[in-house]
């Protein structure tokens, strides 16, 4: 545009607009008012990009499957809609989100559920000890007056227990599920409390948009069956569903429409029926590798000479239950454990590290480790960066010298200075070494005795790895790195990982729900899936094959095959 | 100006109310004519004998369990050893010792059966440890009347069972105050007291910068990182239960030392309180904790007492209104400490 | 679909055991202290009945805040002082009888319900701690308390009744004696011997239950069996109190012995009604839901920290309300340590009888009111009897207070432990369910 002719711009702009409004004017008229419009919604959290510019609507009996990675900004997205305090805590988001037509302005949890917006939750909202009538009326019982109500106010009315029963029977009804409404949450098995949740979404009167975030994930297969069958009804009812799911073909058999988000950019808004699940599962993924810093020229690594071994590992780690798990890590070099978060990718660090109990055999340079112990992967030259950094990595209200020499003190007893029958930590040696690292890895901090929890996530990741480091590995399993840190942080421990892998000759396992970071960095990449390994893929393999081995899909096949041809 | 307001925050405002209370307090000395160097000696004097059961707290908070409520366990413990000290009738410094041995043993067992109760009720740390410490002293109020004791220095002259406060006359009164004792002025200073303390706070300094101590940190303050890292967060539980059981023994021998007498009965009841106010005051929290702390906090919050006792006396003749003023104190700063561990969850 | 479920009755019967082991030992010390003690029943019995008409509130007190998942509260001090301050007000001011009672209690609910806001307050910050925090809370308000009454009261607030007034003019009397116009005002009310009023009390029921059977009964046949039943049991009992009555000599001195407070009685009763009826409310419910999951309740929209609060103030003027019957029944007091053991004993007593940290109800207390009252009577005699001191046996009353509390914590704490690590057992079940599947 010119310049110069500034009249002329503010007109052309005004045409736009209007035309703008006239088109969504008609859009209107032809589709009928959505129910729920996600208007150009942006959000930080710090440096952070994680939702750029969605935009999409949802129709009143519309079934919308919201699909994406770990980290896509699903679950972003759905606690700005429901106002959670995370989010204006974090300062807020920008874009509106329309309900009929108006602005929503939400700003807790109450507000979304009295606009008639539910939320079947993955993990249970339900109080165990009441009963499963209690449950769906809770704090929107049925009152009967008396004469202290009448004086003392509203909290003293009487709850009409028979009024409460017929209620909850008709929900429990409406959605098929024969259970009686006097049993106790506690008592009932897993299946039914889901259809609980739902029974109590559904007696709300003035539902009209209905979340089910990833429902059928603790479902069996009748279960969850039965499950789909019940969304459909709603919406057969006019009530707008959300659907978030990883199971793909679920999603392909239920939803009228289907939102891709990648890395909080919507990528892909269409009819179900324009899709296949090979095209989602693209889609999900996407490719966008950025460039390394520097290349590395190839290391000999030899296909025979293994240095870690599983053989048939099960690891009881709740949440991340892991079964049969087999896999020969090469002596140098990098492997990635890819799969979807809760899928069992985090138990084969946890394994080793003898944190979760596991069976089956680990073999380290040919010889069994006691894996039964923790600690005992530590003396034998293998480090851990773990995944929960703030749960395990750190010593969060200890300095960052502590942090960073704390193992090699504990279990080799170096930096210490021994006078007979006791022990005094060498601070001079230990400052002299942490000092270095910190150098090393670039760590921002004020000196070595800045306490490890005020440091950034970046910072806090660096100082795990500095400490994972001064053990002087031969194996380094690295979980999550790059979980919850800015771009250039990201980028550096990437970076440093291929460094030490070359330089120093450390064998790295990285677990990662974030694809894109291991096919950049690593030489191969298992995938697990549903709690097992669904095979061995190079960085190179398409996006479709490993999106669909992520969702655990039969189809594609990798496994000891492809392994072998690695 | 932002300096001044930075060392005013890293001294926390409980601190400073309390310094500010004890300047008052001075102040008030000075005014109402009351004899300063008595009381400068009766401070040292307390702040001596009640440092070693304020030391108690160190392992205990440092090893994750939390400020030891349970304190008259070991309290029990040391008066248990003390008694016996007293029945075989060893006296002076080989008494004190004698009582500070046998009371390690019995604090040993005690703090280990403790400890080991402790990691079943992980979360109630605190309320356990009271009722268990009030349970364990009114039995102990049956035994001190069952118990085979024979020397009829420490029996009621009639009747059954130990006396209820045992003066140590003829032990070890003052025993180890009065040790290369001198004056400056008017002051004295016990110099054998000050050097027991400082040999106690001296060896836990160096317990907490020891491998064991560094260990017991990182058990205490992450028991998940410890656990990753191979050690037993239980385990450093119980040496930690164990070492504070032990130093509540030896504190209480060396306060009855202090003091003249030992109390018996319902009078360990509520020890584990001042000890668990001095060392909040000195900065300490319910999960961290320095030697630092328990000398600072000691000193000041002893100070205060000792210097109320006079001043309230002088303004109220009847009644004890620096044992209100102690009550008011240690229990709004221990409240002032509970409050803050809800806000860091 | 359906769950199916197998009981078995070795396991049910370990679970009611482990369930109910506070009270089980302390019945079975109950037992052998009435063994050694060997005094006559009916006096154990009318002691009994003036010890828990005259404790009973106080301990009614304790439950609101259990449903509300604060655990027991220790801060119920703060109510009985709350009751002394207003106690000591009307005897400043020469106040009488029944009427200078009720105006005490007017005195210290305000005051009762403000100082519950402030101690609801501070739970509210120590969430998860409230009753290490009500306990500590207890020990500082004491020391307040002493403050205001043993240093203030005189020199800054103007009082001056010689009658409760120490002679220099500074500070309360260590001890204060109630007229004979206050001591036991509520209970000489109305007195009647028990079995009068068990006469009345079996009249009522069965009057009641037939009313029921014939009126209440046309819409639920469950209700119906039930009401049946307990006319059953209400007829039974009956037979026997009549033949009691009739040929048992002790069970006749124990009547004649007994004198039941009826006012007192109606107290209580009211006190066990409103709780009854607050379980009914949405207030009760709102409580309920809250003490089971905050997280939850949040979600579903209840507003926590002020069901909180109002739990606390309502247990709080309740303690209130117990601490003047208490005292008025006793006719004295120490000014300065009366309230100190409250806390203690009634919540020793609660947990006596089979309440925990996590429920509670009116069984409970009165159950415990009775069981922890006949180890207290007891326990000096049998102290004598076996150890010929009768201090043994009052040290061990204090003893079993504290160890019950201690014992009941213990329990709690070990529950939690051991159900979360069945918890994270379960989920690995799960995990390998869906494996098989």
């Amino acid at each position: 545009m010119d310049d110069k002719s500034e009249p002329l711009q503010i007109i052309k702009k005004a045409i736009c607009t209007a035309l703008v409004i006239n088109m969504r004017k008609e859009e209107r008229a032809m589709e009928g008012q959505p129910v729920l419009w996600f208007q150009q919604i942006k959000k930080k959290f710090g440096e952070n990009v994680v939702l750029d510019g969605v935009d999409f609507k949802v129709m009143p009996g519309e079934i919308v499957s919201l699909v994406g990675e770990n980290g896509a900004g699903k679950s972003t997205l759905m606690n700005i809609l429901f106002g959670m305090s995370v989010i204006r805590q974090t300062g807020g988001y920008e874009g509106t989100i329309y309900m009929d037509g108006n602005p929503l302005n939400i700003t807790n949890p109450n507000d979304a559920i009295h606009q008639g917006i539910g939320m079947v939750h993955q993990e249970f909202m339900l109080i165990p000890g009441f009963t499963v009538e209690q449950n769906i009326k809770l704090n929107r019982e049925p009152l009967k007056k008396n004469i202290f109500s009448r004086v003392f106010g509203h909290s003293f009315e009487t709850i009409d227990w028979d009024a409460e029963n017929r209620d909850a029977k008709k929900a429990l009804k409406r959605i098929g599920i024969d259970v009686n409404p006097g049993e106790r949450i506690e008592q009932l098995p897993v299946g039914l409390k889901q259809f609980v949740e739902i029974s109590r979404e559904i007696d709300k009167e003035n539902l009209k948009v209905l979340i089910f975030d990833e429902p059928t994930a603790v479902l069996t297969e009748t279960e969850a069956e039965k499950l789909l069958k019940c969304i459909k009804s709603f919406s057969e009812s006019g009530i707008a569903v959300i659907f978030i799911s990883h199971r793909l073909d679920e999603v392909m058999r239920i939803s009228d429409k289907v939102v891709v988000l990648r890395d909080g950019i919507l990528v892909e808004n269409a009819a179900v029926t324009s899709l296949t699940k090979e095209k989602i599962a693209e889609l999900m993924v996407g490719r966008k590798l950025t460039e390394r810093t520097e290349e590395y020229p190839d290391r000999n690594i030899k296909e025979e000479d293994i240095i870690l071994e599983f053989r048939n590992v099960s690891v009881d780690m709740p949440g991340e239950d892991l079964r049969g798990f087999s896999l020969k890590v090469r002596r140098g070099e990098i492997i990635g454990i890819g799969g979807l978060a809760g899928h069992g990718k985090m138990a084969v660090s946890n394994a080793v590290s003898g944190m979760y109990p596991s069976t089956g055999e680990v073999l380290y340079n040919g010889k069994p480790l006691d894996v039964s112990k923790t600690g005992e992967a530590l003396r034998h030259e293998i480090a851990f960066v773990s995944e929960d950094r703030k749960g395990v990595g750190l010593l969060l209200d200890q300095s960052i010298l502590t942090n960073i020499i704390f193992n090699n003190l504990s279990l080799k007893g170096e930096f210490l200075k021994s006078y007979g029958f006791f022990t005094q930590i060498d601070n001079k040696a230990a400052k002299k070494t942490a000092e270095q690292m910190i150098e090393d890895l670039a760590i921002r901090c004020t000196s070595a005795e800045q306490l490890a929890g005020s440091l950034s996530g970046g910072n806090q990741q660096k100082v795990c790895m500095a400490r994972a480091l001064i053990a002087e590995p031969k194996l380094l399993f690295v979980s999550e790195p790059t979980r919850g840190i800015d771009i250039g942080a990201k980028r550096l421990i990437l970076d440093y990982l291929l460094k030490i892998n070359y330089e120093k000759g450390i064998t790295v396992v990285m677990l990662s729900s974030e694809l894109n970071e291991l096919r950049e960095v690593c030489d191969r990449i298992a995938i697990v899936a549903g709690g097992r390994l669904r095979g061995i893929l190079g960085p190179k393999e398409s996006n479709v094959k490993y999106a669909l081995m992520m969702s655990g899909d039969e189809s594609v096949r990798g496994g000891e095959d492809s392994y072998e041809k690695d | 100006m932002k300096k001044t307001k930075r060392y005013i925050q890293k001294l926390g405002v409980p601190r400073l109310i309390m310094l500010a209370f004890l300047m008052i307090l001075l102040i008030a000395v000075g005014i109402l004519h009351i004899p300063f160097t008595l009381t400068l000696s009766q401070c040292i004097v307390r702040v001596g004998i009640n440092i070693v059961l304020a030391l108690a707290m160190l392992p205990s908070i440092r090893s994750g369990i939390g400020m030891n409520f349970g304190l008259p366990l070991g309290i029990i413990c040391g008066l248990l050893a003390g008694m016996i000290s007293l029945e075989y009738n060893f006296t002076g410094l080989m008494g004190i010792l004698m009582a500070m041995l046998i009371s390690i043993i019995f604090s040993i067992i005690v703090g280990w059966l403790y400890g080991l109760l402790l990691n079943k009720v992980k979360g109630s740390e605190m309320m356990v440890g009271t009722y268990m410490g009030f349970s364990i002293v009114s039995l102990m109020c049956i035994a001190w009347m069952i118990l085979p004791f024979h020397n009829t220095g420490i029996r009621w002259p009639m009747g059954n069972g130990l006396r209820m406060t045992i003066t140590l006359e003829q032990w070890y009164d003052r025993a180890l105050n009065e040790l290369w004792m001198f004056k400056i002025g008017e002051v004295e200073i016990p110099t054998g007291l000050i050097l027991t303390c400082a040999v106690f706070c001296g060896v836990m300094w160096l317990f907490c910068r020891s491998r064991l101590g560094i260990r017991m940190l990182a058990a205490g303050s992450n028991p998940e990182f410890s656990k990753f890292s191979g050690i037993d967060a239980n385990r450093q539980r119980i040496i930690g239960s164990i070492l504070s059981t032990v130093l509540g023994g030896i504190g209480i021998i060396i306060y009855a030392q202090g003091f003249g007498f030992y109390q018996l009965y319902t009078a360990p009841l509520m020890m584990a309180f001042p000890a668990v106010a001095a060392v909040l005051i000195g900065g300490a929290t319910a999960s961290k904790i320095s030697v630092g702390n328990v000398v600072l906090g000691t000193l000041i919050f002893q100070s205060i007492l000792s210097v109320a006792a006079p001043v309230a006396s002088a303004i109220f003749p009847e009644g004890n209104l620096s044992e209100v003023f102690r009550t008011i104190i240690s229990n709004g700063i221990i409240l002032y400490a509970l409050s803050k561990i809800g806000r860091e969850e | 679909m359906n769950p199916k479920r197998t009981y078995k009755i070795g396991t049910e019967v370990k679970k009611w055991v482990t369930g109910n082991i506070v009270m089980l030992l302390f019945i079975t010390i109950c037992a052998i202290g009435i063994y050694f003690a060997a005094q006559p029943s009916s006096y154990i019995a009318s002691e009994i009945a003036i010890r828990l008409f005259r404790n009973l509130i106080l301990i009614l007190s304790l439950i609101i805040p259990v449903w509300a998942g604060m655990g027991l509260n220790f801060s119920i001090v703060l109510g009985a002082m709350a009751a002394q301050a207003g106690l000591i007000v009307i005897m400043n001011f020469d106040m009488k009888g029944i009427a200078g009672l009720v105006i005490a209690f007017a005195i210290s609910v305000p005051l009762a319900a403000g100082l519950g806001i402030l101690t609801g307050k501070l739970f509210n910050k120590t969430k998860g701690q409230e009753m290490i925090t009500g306990m500590i809370l207890g020990y500082f308000a004491k020391g307040v308390y002493e403050l205001i009454f043993m240093y203030l009261c005189g020199p800054v607030i103007p009082m001056d009744n010689p009658q409760i007034m120490l002679e220099s003019g500074v500070g309360i009397n260590g001890i204060i004696t109630m007229d004979a116009s206050l001591n036991g005002a509520v209970d000489k009310i109305w007195k009647l011997p028990l079995d009068k009023l068990l006469w009345i009390i079996f009249g009522v029921l069965t009057a009641f239950l037939v009313l029921r059977l014939v009126y209440g009964g046309v819409k639920r046949k469950q209700a119906d069996k039930k009401c049946l039943l307990l006319l059953g049991i209400d007829l039974l009992l009956f037979i026997i109190f009549v033949y009691a009555i009739k040929s048992l000599l002790s069970f006749q001195i124990l009547c004649m012995m007994t004198q039941v407070p009826m006012v007192t009685c109606f107290l209580v009763m009211i006190i066990c009604g409103f709780i009854v009826f607050l379980g009914r409310t949405k207030l009760g419910s709102d409580i309920k839901a809250v003490g089971q999951s905050i997280p939850i309740a949040q979600a579903a929209g209840i507003a926590v920290n002020k069901i909180r609060i109002i739990a606390v103030v309502i247990s709080t003027v309740i303690a209130a309300l117990g601490q003047i019957i208490y005292l008025q029944n006793l006719g004295t007091f120490t000014t300065y340590s009366a309230h100190e053991q409250i806390g203690t004993f009634s919540i020793a007593a609660l947990l006596v009888g089979g309440a925990s940290i996590k429920k509670a109800g009116i069984g409970h207390a009165i159950l415990g009111g009775v069981l922890f009252h006949l180890m207290f009577i007891v326990a000096p005699i049998a102290g004598k009897n076996i150890f010929n001191d009768a201090q043994i046996g009052e040290y061990f009353r204090v003893f079993a207070s504290y160890a019950v509390i201690a014992l009941a914590l213990v329990l709690h704490a070990w529950r939690i432990h051991v159900e979360e690590k069945r918890k994270t057992g379960a989920l690995v079940q799960i995990g390998k369910e869906a494996e098989v599947k």
